[in-house]
């Protein structure tokens, strides 16, 4: 297959999917208010990909952008999408704990850093403050750190703090996903910790609980994890049952990490597949694997459409 | 293999189960020579100021404490402490006041100081071998004598009390006078430090009291006061964070108020102070109790000196003093306790507004002297007490101009024979290595790369 024909991986088809995951799952929040009323918060940095998204498709208007590069502050306004985003200059940690949280958000930590205690901060910030209905997305960068097992547990400890690691981690098992399922755990029990220890003094239906909706592992050319959730009341888990988030199938409770596979396919293999979607009787005729047309079967609703065109 | 216990019990010969009981009685020891090392010298006496504050609540509820003294002494060799605070009850001193720890049905006094029943004690004997007790209230007079060697040799847990009605113009109140001073303590007590050490914190202790009209002599001298106090003003509003902890039905509320804002520079006075029921037990609070340093130091920073203006009150109040996150020693707040827990969440909140300021303030000391609004804006700012404070709730302060695009820059150094550096110098007409440096680049790169 001569490489023209391939969808080019500069443009980040895994990440591109992901985002439109993500998007048609917090769709599914109107149980809790409209999805118009929610407020949006991410790092938008000069594309705005999310916020694009985010207000085309969801109709979210109440944007927030923080962005770090501040010596740049022209050319992020410069690009800005909609009247509508707010642009805020500065570190996360420094910003999100001065945001006011009483509206209901969807906070991503869109990191391409690997974890540290920076993002752990921001983590514990949303959980501090966030209320009920709130969804929290982190993504970080989860390639292992490419020298010996002890050096990746290291180099992990010397990021996070040593209270932070599981007591439990093997070394070895750290390349391949497990700097992703390590980075997923920590994350995961720095909410836990936060959201118990805010609880502490909440009166019994006023107590938060969350509840995990992404694993996301993907590669556009790092390896990526994304985790997150809803965190809500315990008087409004009818609320979040409502929200029926199971029916999506790259919706995950719990360690089981669903990976976002990209298939290495022509446009017209694609438009041949998808003429024969959603899957009827019998097989699809192509001259495929058909793990690659598996592949592709779960992930065409979300795939970009790349055109080279001038918008 | 070492069977488990329960089946050995089972599998004896005959099916009969012996049954024994160990003795788990305290011992004197235990509260004379060990519970008294938990303790610092000066915690210990300010649980015996403690006792009194908490006479005067019982006598006045209203919280005028006009007229109301207490009174202390550290010379001679002696020490006493005396309050005309309305005395313990002759049933309070027979059924309560004595015993170690608080039986569950003694009588609450609401909002009180006193929780765990062991202060008086303990403060007695981490202080000397003889004590006398005086007591009265409008009713009745009692005193105590102990000798604690001889206490401590005889088998049973009572004081022997005298017992007098009390005639009229008796006094009302209580004097604790401690003699045979341990050797450690009256070195101490010699030391000019350490009698101002123990009143400032017995000053600190109580400042509420104090505030609320409680006068407290120490050795002949009136503790003067500096009420809480904050800066405040149009363009700089402290934060506030007050709830209510109903968590249990039936449960006595917590009420709960956080103030963080600024003070006057003092890297000593700097921190956290938490009051339970009025009383200071956790004083200029550095440490990660009070959330600094958390999050390895991206939530908030360590403390350091270019925190030394913040300052955070956190004041719980509960009638029913069993619910304070206070340690018994009441010098520290109970770091398991979920109430502290989820209120140190709220005060990692409201500090780091502050912190932010306090991080742009420093920054600003990179410009030159007439360009530091900042600076300007807090500079001659006053403290007015918590009070008087204005506030929305969320720390407000002066904004941070966005920081202008500079071009940025890189240092160039080299060596060169200073005998050329110097005719450099000449033919430039410049006195400076570093002029000679610059020119000649510009001299270059206007020819070579323009
Ligand atoms: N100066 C005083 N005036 C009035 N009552 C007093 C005084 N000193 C002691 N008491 C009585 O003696 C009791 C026992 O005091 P103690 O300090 O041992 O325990 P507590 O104050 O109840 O609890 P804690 O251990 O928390 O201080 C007090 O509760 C109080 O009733
Ligand atoms: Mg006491």
């Amino acid at each position: 297959m001569a490489s023209f024909e391939k969808v080019n991986y500069t443009l980040r088809p895994a990440k591109s999917i992901e985002r439109k995951m993500l998007c048609e799952c917090f769709r599914r929040l109107t149980p809790f208010s409209e999805i118009e009323s929610y407020r949006y918060v991410g790092f938008g940095s000069t594309y705005f990909s999310d916020f694009s998204l985010i207000h085309r498709s969801l109709g979210i208007s109440n944007l927030i952008s923080i962005e770090r590069e501040e010596e740049s502050s022209e050319r992020f306004e410069f690009n800005l999408p909609f009247r509508s985003i707010d642009l805020q200059m500065g570190q996360s940690t420094d910003l999100l704990p001065e945001l006011d949280w009483s509206p209901r958000t969807i906070l991503w930590l869109d990191y391409d850093c690997k974890i540290n205690a920076d993002v752990l901060a921001d983590v514990a910030t949303f959980c501090r403050s966030c209320t009920s209905g709130s969804v929290l997305v982190v993504t970080v960068n989860s390639q292992p750190d490419s020298e010996s097992d002890q050096c990746r547990l290291k180099s992990l400890t010397r990021r996070v703090g040593e209270s932070k690691i599981p007591t439990d981690i093997d070394p070895s098992r750290l390349g391949g996903w497990g700097t992703a399922e390590c980075s997923y755990r920590i994350i995961g029990a720095e909410i836990e910790s936060t959201i118990s220890h805010r609880n502490g003094v909440l009166p019994k239906d006023n107590k938060l609980d969350y509840r995990q909706l992404f694993n996301f592992h993907y590669r556009d050319s790092a390896r990526m994890l994304t985790t997150g959730g809803v965190v809500y009341k315990q008087c409004e888990l009818s609320e979040t049952n409502a929200c029926r988030f199971e029916q999506l199938d790259f919706v995950r409770n719990a360690g089981d990490a669903y990976e976002i596979l990209v298939p290495n396919l022509t446009f017209k293999e694609m438009r041949h597949i998808e003429a024969q979607l959603p899957r009827g009787e019998g097989g699809i005729e192509i001259p495929l694997d058909e793990q690659d047309i598996v592949a592709y079967e779960r992930v065409y609703r979300y795939f970009p459409i790349f055109v080279e065109a001038e918008l | 293999m070492i069977e488990p216990f329960a089946d050995r019990l089972d599998s004896s010969e005959d099916g009969s189960r012996e049954t024994m009981v160990a003795n788990a009685e305290p011992t004197k020891e235990f509260f004379i020579e060990m519970l008294v090392k938990d303790i610092q010298l000066i915690r210990a006496i300010i649980d015996l100021v403690d006792n009194c504050v908490d006479g005067a609540r019982r006598m006045r509820p209203s919280g005028n404490f006009d007229g109301l003294t207490i009174g202390l002494s550290t010379k001679n060799e002696e020490f006493s402490v005396q309050d005309n605070c309305g005395g313990i009850p002759l049933g309070t001193a027979r059924s309560y006041a004595f015993r170690f720890g608080r039986p569950s049905d003694a009588e609450n006094l609401d909002h009180s100081v006193g929780q765990f029943g062991v202060g008086m004690k303990r403060a007695l004997f981490k202080l000397g071998s003889k004590f006398h007790i005086e007591s009265g209230t409008s009713l009745d007079h009692f005193k105590i004598d102990c000798d604690v060697a001889l206490w401590k040799s005889k088998p049973d847990w009572t004081f022997d009390f005298a017992i007098a009605s009390n005639e009229p113009g008796e006094n009302i109140g209580t004097k604790i006078l401690v003699s045979d001073l341990h050797k450690s303590v009256k070195d101490d007590f010699g030391l000019e430090n350490f009698q101002s050490e123990l009143a400032r914190s017995i000053r600190d202790a109580h400042i509420d009291s104090l505030e609320a009209g409680l006068s407290i002599m120490f050795n002949g001298n009136q503790l003067t006061f500096e009420p809480l106090t904050l800066m405040s003003s149009e363009i700089l509003k402290p934060a506030l964070f007050e709830t209510l902890i109903e968590e249990e039905e039936g449960a006595q509320p917590i009420s709960v108020r956080i103030y963080a804002g600024l003070g006057e520079s003092d890297p000593q006075r700097a921190g956290w102070n938490a009051f339970c029921n009025g009383r200071l037990v956790l004083g200029s609070d550095q440490t990660e109790a009070t959330g600094w340093g958390e999050g390895n130091g991206k939530t908030i920073p360590k403390f350091h000196n270019q925190y030394a203006t913040f300052r955070g009150y956190v004041f719980f109040d509960c009638n029913d003093a069993s619910r304070l996150p206070w340690n018994t020693t009441k010098t520290g707040v109970d770091l398991d306790s979920s109430t502290f827990k989820a209120i140190r969440a709220e005060m990692i909140k409201l500090m780091r507004p502050v912190i932010n300021f306090l991080n742009h303030l420093d920054k600003e000391k990179e410009n030159p002297d007439d360009q530091r609004p900042l600076h300007d804006a807090v500079g001659g700012m006053k403290c007015v007490t918590i009070k008087e404070t204005s506030t929305s709730g969320k720390f407000e302060y002066p904004q941070p101009k966005p920081r202008k695009k500079t071009p940025r820059s890189g240092r160039i150094q080299y060596n060169k024979p200073i005998e050329r550096i110097n005719i450099a110098k000449k033919i430039l007409d410049i006195k400076t290595h570093r002029e000679v440096g610059s020119l000649t680049f510009d001299y270059y790169f206007d020819r070579e790369c323009t």
